[in-house]
């Protein structure tokens, strides 16, 4: 009887021992296209050097850059069968700032179409409908935040640096762009702002014709031309304009026209 | 003849210790080796042969914490998270949050107001009005409201047996070193052959703790509770019982979570009668009926952030969140015993109503200019739970065989009155229109007695856990164990878990052995999944992505439990307890991350889940002088390093870590019991693997370092 129960419970203890215990087993899918874009930030066709006093822009102010952030979404890819293609990737907004090497690419998206593609458009900063504030609450790009009072939201660029002004006194520049404010008589005041201003804009960048190849990542160099924000078609002027633009619609508006011209792509 | 009875009394001692839990063994021996009228369970509905542990007040009242999370956790594979000093959130066979039913009494369902739960049903609760607590580690208790994969019920009522005990009164006062701590209880109560009056009220204060390096951690607490039953025998067959918890609790502090507790106010309000057949005393009717609301406010105040711009931040950040949760609910059982069976049917209701909001403020100076930016968001806006079910259940008792069964049935149906719609790509995320459920639940167990002190028991429990209001309506809190803020999903499906147990008890003259299997699959499996930023991106500061609760198509659990006791010397007691879960997903999705961004995915076979507690045991020894009336105990706990990690969740291992705990008992007189004692003796640096991250950190918190306590219990 004793031997009869005791294997009564081995059989039951064996069944229970019986499930598997078995580790973590990889198997990878298949690599999907990828595509990796590159930001630079060039200053007549050179490597932009930070902090130094060396540059001087088409309205004839020296300046030097401390910092640039920014945001570009919505991006669209232009294959040469003359398909549209949208990525089917992560993010649609991504945040490059130069003073964080891994803001500084961008994976993009998977499963590009395989194949040549004419060139990108992107939208800089983030559209209105978008554009809503408390949407990032972390650094870096919380940081970002555009004052609700002016229209809320985040800003879509900032350029940060000094420039010496006629006197040749170094003053500091604060290069902001985002969504605009009327003012009612023009008098900068918030309790008489009467109306918001989208100011993001689509690029398109010239650029080469980049070929997205198959089972692997594709990398672009997509090239801000810092000088460039500064001319064409409107020469900007920071004695004009001064270290402060955020309640300046029309300095806005002329680094948005300017603006548009600034990047280009490269393989 | 004496000799012989002495032996008969060993062996019945030894037989009742065996009977219950080995781990609850453990904390029975702590107080006294003769444990007789503790095992008896007259007011529990649960089936015998299930695995099950009873702890008893005896064994409660022993702990220094007021807190019933951290007296738990020392049970054998059960555990806790660990998110501030205060408020430990049970884990037990690796089941978490609403996977565990906590109930208190006949099924009160106490509905916390933190999302992120700084407080979970248990600390709403004052362990010294605790009577006993059942932990059922399985899906087996369908008595008491809708089932779930574990469940703890708190038994605080009074019974029949607290009629005409005259007047009684009792002080607990302890005071714990290692935190400038103290914890001061008073109670008393007075009865007649009619009536019965208990009324008490404590208070617990502790600074912060200091870990085994030295380190301090921000995880002060105040809590106070009171507590209030009236009692009225209407006749010699019929009882009522009206009774109030309230507890309330200021500035906890949790430095793993990105809030503190500014206050927290619990009311439970609850009615019980109970009436037996005059003619029919084995007929039995049992009616309940609660209500419980709790007032959660939590803010940032206590950190940096609020008042000064930390970097990286460049603005102050201020947050604040104020939920308001109640239930409602009844219970009517009636049960009967005809011949060798015992019948019981019941049916129950329950009604969980929760609001919320979230708001935030950023302080920021531009170009010379101070600019406050706002916005509030419901972390819940009117959302409601009812749930109503039915349950019959059937015991068979012959001889050396034992069986029992459960059938439940529930209708189950969620709302919300949330106005969000995530709708990306003609996929639809978040849409909280109502949902319906029936689930189904039925348990099965039996045992049978090979021998005068050897039993098997096989317990099959088959159950439907329906997503609970976090699962379904959260939205983007960093809820869970990773940094992710966690949003709900409305249209999640039920859990359904099948689980067996095997349970074998054996005794050979002085010692005697418990063992319990277990394995369980669970479908429909909730868990969160990370969705792109495109679809939603994270509210909470640190978060670095949004995690959606979804079905993943299932996961297995396995372990076991083991356990003994054995007598050594002539008043001494040993007892060993082990426990430990392995669980599983067969497959499940792993994005793969690069520079913060996601640049693919792939399918992970059998990778482990995220969040189960690493192999415990646990060894300890106690003497009873009775000559002396001194009672010294050592115990020591183990537990591995949790090396069997979520590849899927980016988890990291857990190294191991081994405790010595010590006290020693002293009665002067039946009235007075005075306690010293030391947790971690050895000022062990640690932390265990369900603790959370330390905020804005990739490290855990760690666990208290070496605490001297004294506790003086008074009884009169």
């Amino acid at each position: 009887m004793r031997s009869h129960n005791f294997k009564y419970i081995l059989f039951v203890v064996t069944c229970i021992a019986s499930i598997q215990f078995s580790c973590s087993e990889k198997q990878p899918d298949k690599e999907p296209n990828k595509l990796r874009i590159v930001f630079k930030h060039q200053v007549g066709g050179q490597n932009l050097k930070t902090n130094e006093l060396i540059y001087r822009n088409a309205a004839g102010n020296p300046y030097e850059i401390s910092e640039v952030m920014y945001f570009i979404s919505d991006l669209v890819l232009y294959h040469s069968d003359g398909s549209i293609v949208k990525p089917d990737g992560w993010t649609d907004i991504h945040y490059v700032d130069s003073r964080i090497p891994s803001t500084m690419e961008w994976f993009c998206g998977n499963d590009f179409p395989t194949g040549y593609y004419n060139g990108i458009s992107f939208t800089f900063g983030i559209k209105s409908e978008r554009n809503k504030s408390f949407m990032f609450v972390n650094p870096p790009e919380v940081n970002m935040a555009w004052p609700e009072v002016l229209g809320g939201g985040y800003h879509y660029l900032m350029m940060n640096g000094f420039w010496k002004d006629t006197l040749d006194e170094r003053l500091p520049f604060n290069f902001h762009l985002g969504i605009g404010q009327i003012y009612e008589n023009n008098s900068g005041q918030i309790a008489d702002i009467t109306e918001f201003i989208d100011n993001s804009f689509t690029v398109e960048p010239d650029g080469e014709i980049f070929y997205v190849a198959e089972d692997g990542t594709t990398t672009i160099n997509l090239i801000m031309d810092i000088n460039s924000w500064f001319e064409t078609p409107i020469i900007y002027d920071h004695n004009r304009f001064g270290g402060a633009i955020m309640q300046n619609q029309e300095a806005m508006h002329i680094g948005c026209m300017n603006g548009r011209d600034a990047f280009y792509v490269t393989n | 003849m004496i000799l012989k009875q002495i032996s008969r009394v060993k062996e019945l001692l030894l037989y009742i210790l065996i009977s219950t839990s080995p781990i609850s063994a453990y904390n029975q021996v702590t107080d006294t080796i003769v444990q007789l009228p503790e095992v008896i369970i007259t007011d529990s509905a649960l089936q015998k042969n299930i695995p099950v542990i009873h702890l008893e007040k005896r064994s409660i009242d022993l702990n220094i914490s007021p807190d019933l999370g951290s007296i738990l956790r020392r049970e054998s594979n059960v555990s806790g998270i660990r998110r501030g000093g205060y408020a430990i959130d049970p884990v037990v066979r690796g089941y978490r949050y609403s996977q565990i039913r906590v109930i208190l009494d006949e099924g009160i369902h106490i509905e916390g107001g933190c999302p992120n739960r700084m407080d979970p049903v248990l600390s709403h609760l004052n362990p010294d009005v605790v009577k006993r607590l059942e932990i059922i580690k399985g899906s087996y208790m369908m008595q008491y409201g809708p089932s779930a994969l574990a469940g703890i019920r708190v038994i605080s009522r009074p019974g029949w047996q607290d009629f005409n005990k005259g007047f009684n009164a009792q002080s607990n006062v302890s005071y714990d070193a290692g935190r400038n701590g103290y914890r001061q209880y008073i109670g008393m109560s007075g009865s007649n052959k009619k009536m019965l009056i208990n009324v008490s009220g404590g208070i617990a204060k502790a600074g912060n703790y200091k870990d085994g390096n030295g380190t301090e951690w921000k995880s002060s607490y105040t809590k106070k509770d009171i507590s209030a039953d009236a009692g009225y025998k209407l006749g010699k067959n019929s009882m009522l019982v009206i009774s109030y918890k309230g507890s309330f609790t200021d500035d906890v502090l949790f430095p793993a979570l990105p809030m503190d507790e500014i206050s927290d106010n619990t009311h439970i309000i609850s009615g019980y009668y109970s009436h037996f057949s005059p003619r029919r005393l084995n007929q039995r009717l049992e009616l309940s009926i609660w209500h419980t609301r709790v007032n959660h406010l939590m803010d940032n105040s206590k950190r940096p952030q609020y008042s000064h711009v930390v970097p990286p931040y460049q603005g102050i950040m201020q947050a604040t969140a104020l939920v308001n949760t109640s239930s409602i609910g009844g219970r009517i059982a009636i049960a009967r015993t005809i011949g060798n069976f015992s019948l019981s049917n019941g049916i129950d209701l329950l009604r969980i109503s929760k609001d919320g909001t979230r708001n935030m403020r950023m302080i920021m100076i531009m170009d010379g200019q101070e600019f406050i930016s706002s916005k509030s968001f419901n972390l819940w806006n009117d959302a409601m739970l009812l749930n109503s079910g039915l349950f019959s259940e059937l015991k068979y008792n012959k001889g050396k065989f034992q069986a029992g069964g459960v059938l439940r049935i529930d209708y189950y149906k969620s709302h919300s009155a949330d106005t969000l719609i995530l709708i990306k790509e003609n996929q639809s995320w978040f849409n909280s229109s109502p949902v319906e459920h029936v689930l189904l639940g039925a348990v099965l167990n039996a045992s049978y007695s090979m021998r005068e002190h050897s039993s098997l028991g096989l317990g099959i429990a088959f159950s439907q856990r329906a997503p609970d209001m976090q699962e379904r309506y959260i939205k983007f809190l960093a809820t869970g164990f990773d940094k992710y803020d966690y949003l709900g999903n409305p249209q999640l499906r039920p859990e359904t878990s099948l689980q067996a147990d095997i349970i074998a008890n054996h005794q050979f003259k002085d010692v005697s052995l418990q063992l319990n299997l277990f394995a369980s699959q669970i479908k429909d499996y909730i868990t969160g999944m990370l969705i792109s930023p495109s679809v939603a991106m994270p509210v909470s500061m640190g978060a670095p992505g949004v995690k959606q609760f979804t079905n993943v198509d299932r996961a297995f659990f396995t372990g076991f439990e083991a356990g003994g006791g054995m007598k050594v010397l002539e008043n001494g007691m040993l007892t060993l307890s082990a426990g430990y879960t392995y669980a599983w997903f067969p497959s499940v999705v792993k994005n793969l991350i690069q520079n913060g961004q996601v640049i693919g995915s792939t399918i992970i076979y059998n990778d482990p889940l995220p969040e189960i507690p690493a192999l415990d045991a646990e060894v300890q020894f106690s003497y009873d002088f009775t000559g002396i009336k001194l009672m010294p105990s050592v115990s020591f706990r183990a537990v591995s390093e949790q090396a069997m990690v979520s590849e899927s969740n980016y988890e990291e291992k857990t190294p191991g870590y081994f405790l010595t705990d010590m006290s020693v008992s002293y009665a002067p007189c039946k009235y007075a019991t005075l306690t010293a004692g030391s947790n971690n003796l050895f000022d062990v640096a640690y932390f265990d693997h369900l603790n959370r991250r330390m905020l804005g950190s990739d490290y855990k918190l760690y666990e208290p370092g070496r605490s001297f306590y004294l506790m003086m219990k008074l009884n009169f």
